[in-house]
């Protein structure tokens, strides 16, 4: 497996920078699905980045994300619609109960690696979807819906979903370079040495998954405030495929992987839509190619061929 | 043996013979005007085409729905563009896939701002329609048609202005299965039930019983029954309906798993246990397909009802019916199910709305326009007749029918002794509803 090479790391953060710029000044230009269509990807970037904190840099395959993508935004509906709180305060609260749920679900999870990581982050994903279809006060199978839409504005409200990415993914770049971030990848590629080291491994673990549980639940409730709805499928298994998908394609050994695998999922299943109705026969010949010709993903491949 | 030069002078003959008669053909042809002959010929109608965007479920365990009302919508297009378009502008369809759940209001958004689609039909799920429609209301402010989600909530929990349904709901089918119980079968008892574990299962449940206590006072009911979407093996439900010793089982189940328990619960001998099996969504071509002919219980009866039945108007009472099953049929090879006539029958209410807009407004007519055009509007379509309410609920009668085997002249079981309930006997007034507004 590929490690982090720090040299790249500069001309990254560069391209981050300048995907940013592109990205604010084309938000009058191309109009409003496609500042809803950005705004998205910039969403489920977020989340996959949050995701692959947790499996690029510890080493754990979660399958159950959409989980707190959903905790996120159920948090958000629920203060906002039953409860009548702002979007502010429900986005605060979402945070917070992202972070407990992660802390919480963690905790039991963190006690297993591998596939049994895997398979028991899919049992509580599945699990508090079961919830979100049968519990009345979260709308059941309908949902919960017709919401207000921050600052009544599409594109004001693009800014705020812009700025809250770029900041969460600074936030998350510091994290994985700090002696924090270090001690996950030291888990990821070997627990044995890491715990001779010093480094308390389901700990470690743990701080991890809180952290992507809580970024993956920022996602979820500014997708909420975009769409003004949110309904059980938002925590199904396939959104949390959806999130490996993305990671896989972008790259999960290199940081902004996720989030160039987030883009180009979103515009590929947009235009793939667009062309025919077999979209998903489309994503799924990608994903084989990426797979087979692209170990890395694309970024990863892009910044292998760069390095020569 | 043919030469090269006979074989080449046989192919030159062919070749004029081809011309003379083409052309002879094209001058002698009746020619009507095309669309593109008729653009901008009304005044103040934009001569570039007319673009509806559709979404159902095009893909997954319920791409089905979205090819049949697919279908229906090409028949419906096809057949408006042959005789001119709407006011000379030729129609386009455009759709997006609802499966992609996660995207619903970013794939409609793409289509009426992107794609420039002036109106929208479709939705199956009732999940995504109360989710889509605000921001239709909202944000959108294009008239939009409804041809299959069926919560009540959609028109009596919402003021709504943009969006209408076309399509039958849920409550008239189960509020007219409790009135064919308490006329036809006044002798039951006991009533089990099953129904798919979310929203439209309790709904269901909910508006029948409720009905069927205030009809049939001192009728038993036991505690409904809930089995998730999909499900394989319902001998554990069927066995506790059999020990319960129901006289009637009332199932909302739906779709493949209405065929599903169908079949187990006739293996199992529950339809010669109780008397009478009622489902409202039995009356759906794909079900039925599924169930097949040596499926049909004879002993108990089993009722089912739809939002609309390819034999409901009679073909000699409606030749509406007649002409859109025989073109269903001749063009896809079957009979159409109820989201085929409802999808068809809602680019008929658009064509009608916008054509009384325009003659009310002498130019073409904006949105809301259209949307004063389809309130009170009456359009013809397979299923008879179909007014639009002042909650903008598209009414038309109910039918329940008993399923029967098709052979020799179906290739599915069909629902015969059909009873029909008039609008105004079951469905509830604007804004009234038996199930609870969010």
């Amino acid at each position: 497996m590929g490690e982090e090479v720090k040299e790249q790391e500069v001309s990254m953060e560069t391209v981050a920078m300048i995907l940013g710029v592109i990205l604010l000044a084309l938000v009058p230009l191309a109009g409003r699905h496609m500042t809803h269509l950005v705004a998205s990807a910039l969403l489920l970037s977020l989340a996959a980045t949050s995701f692959n904190l947790l499996f690029g840099y510890t080493g754990l395959l979660s399958f159950g994300h959409a989980l707190f993508w959903g905790v996120g935004g159920y948090t958000v509906a629920v203060m906002m619609a039953r409860f009548g709180f702002g979007y502010l305060e429900s986005v605060a609260a979402a945070l917070a109960m992202s972070a407990i749920m992660g802390a919480a679900i963690g905790f039991l999870c963190v006690r297993h690696t591998r596939i049994y990581f895997a398979i028991l982050t899919l049992a509580f994903g599945q699990m508090f979807y079961g919830i979100a279809v049968k519990w009345d006060f979260l709308g059941g199978s309908d949902g919960i819906y017709g919401l207000p839409r921050p600052l009544n504005s599409l594109e004001l409200y693009y800014y705020v979903v812009l700025a809250s990415v770029l900041v969460s993914l600074y936030i998350l770049r510091v994290i994985t370079r700090s002696s924090l971030g270090l001690s996950f990848m030291a888990v990821r590629d070997n627990a044995f040495r890491a715990e001779f080291l010093g480094i308390g491994v389901r700990a470690t673990r743990l701080k991890s998954f809180i952290i992507s549980a809580t970024f993956t639940g920022l996602a979820g409730a500014l997708w909420v405030l975009l769409e003004t709805a949110i309904g059980p499928e938002s925590m199904f298994w396939t959104h949390s495929a959806e999130f490996v998908f993305v990671t896989l394609l972008g790259g999960p050994r290199v940081f902004l992987g996720p989030v160039v695998g987030g883009f180009i999922y979103a515009f590929l299943a947009d235009v793939a839509m667009s062309v025919t109705e077999f979209w998903l026969f489309v994503i799924g010949a990608v994903l084989i190619g990426i797979v087979l010709f692209f170990p890395y993903g694309v970024l990863g491949y892009l910044l292998k061929r760069l390095r020569g | 043996m043919v030469t090269r030069r006979e074989f080449l002078g046989m192919l030159g003959g062919g070749i004029v013979g081809l011309a003379v008669g083409g052309a002879l053909g094209y001058t002698l042809a009746p020619k009507g005007p095309s669309p593109e002959e008729m653009a901008g010929k009304l005044p103040g109608v934009p001569s570039e085409p007319l673009k509806i965007g559709g979404m159902w479920f095009l893909t997954g365990k319920f791409g089905t729905y979205g090819d049949m009302a697919k279908k229906a919508l090409q028949l419906a297009v096809d057949e408006i563009n042959a005789s001119g378009g709407i006011l000379g502008r030729k129609v386009e369809i455009t759709l997006k896939d609802e499966a992609d759940r996660q995207n619903v209001l970013q794939n409609i958004r793409k289509m009426v701002e992107e794609e420039k689609a002036e109106f929208l039909i479709g939705i199956d799920s009732s999940g995504d329609v109360l989710k889509l429609a605000p921001v239709v209301e909202n944000d959108l402010h294009v008239v939009t048609v409804i041809t299959h989600a069926a919560t009540p909530k959609l028109t009596a929990c919402n003021k709504l202005h943009y969006v209408f349904r076309i399509s039958m709901y849920e409550e008239p089918i189960d509020v007219a299965a409790a009135k064919l119980v308490a006329e036809k079968f006044p002798d039951v008892k006991k009533v089990a039930s099953i129904g798919p574990d979310y929203a439209y299962g309790y709904d269901s449940w909910a508006i029948f019983s409720t009905n069927l206590k205030k009809l049939l006072p001192g009728v038993e009911m036991a505690e409904p029954m809930y089995s998730k979407l999909g499900t394989e093996d319902f001998s554990s439900y069927i066995d506790k309906m059999l020990a319960y010793e129901p006289d009637l089982v009332f199932s909302s189940l739906w779709g493949g798993d209405a065929a599903t328990f169908v079949k187990q619960a006739v293996s199992k001998g529950l339809f010669d246990r109780v008397k009478y099996y009622l489902n409202p969504m039995l009356g759906a071509t794909d079900t039925l397909k599924a169930i097949g002919d040596g499926n049909v219980p004879t002993k108990a009866q089993v009722w089912g009802s739809g939002r609309y039945w390819f034999l409901y108007p009679p073909h000699d009472v409606w030749p509406l019916n007649k002409t859109f099953v025989s073109k269903f049929k001749s063009r896809y090879g079957e009979y159409p199910p109820y989201v085929s006539a409802t999808s068809y029958t809602a680019v008929y209410a658009l064509k009608a709305a916008i054509e009384r807009a325009y003659v009310m407004k002498g130019a073409w007519p904006g949105q809301d326009d259209v949307v004063a055009a389809m309130e009170g509007l009456a359009v013809a379509g397979p299923m008879g007749p179909v007014a639009m309410r002042e909650d903008h609920q598209g009414v038309y009668s109910v039918f329940w029918g008993r399923l029967t085997k098709g052979a020799p002249n179906y290739p599915h079981p069909i629902l015969t002794d059909i009873q029909v309930f008039d609008f105004g006997e079951v469905f509830p007034a604007p804004g009234q509803t038996a199930v609870k507004c969010q």
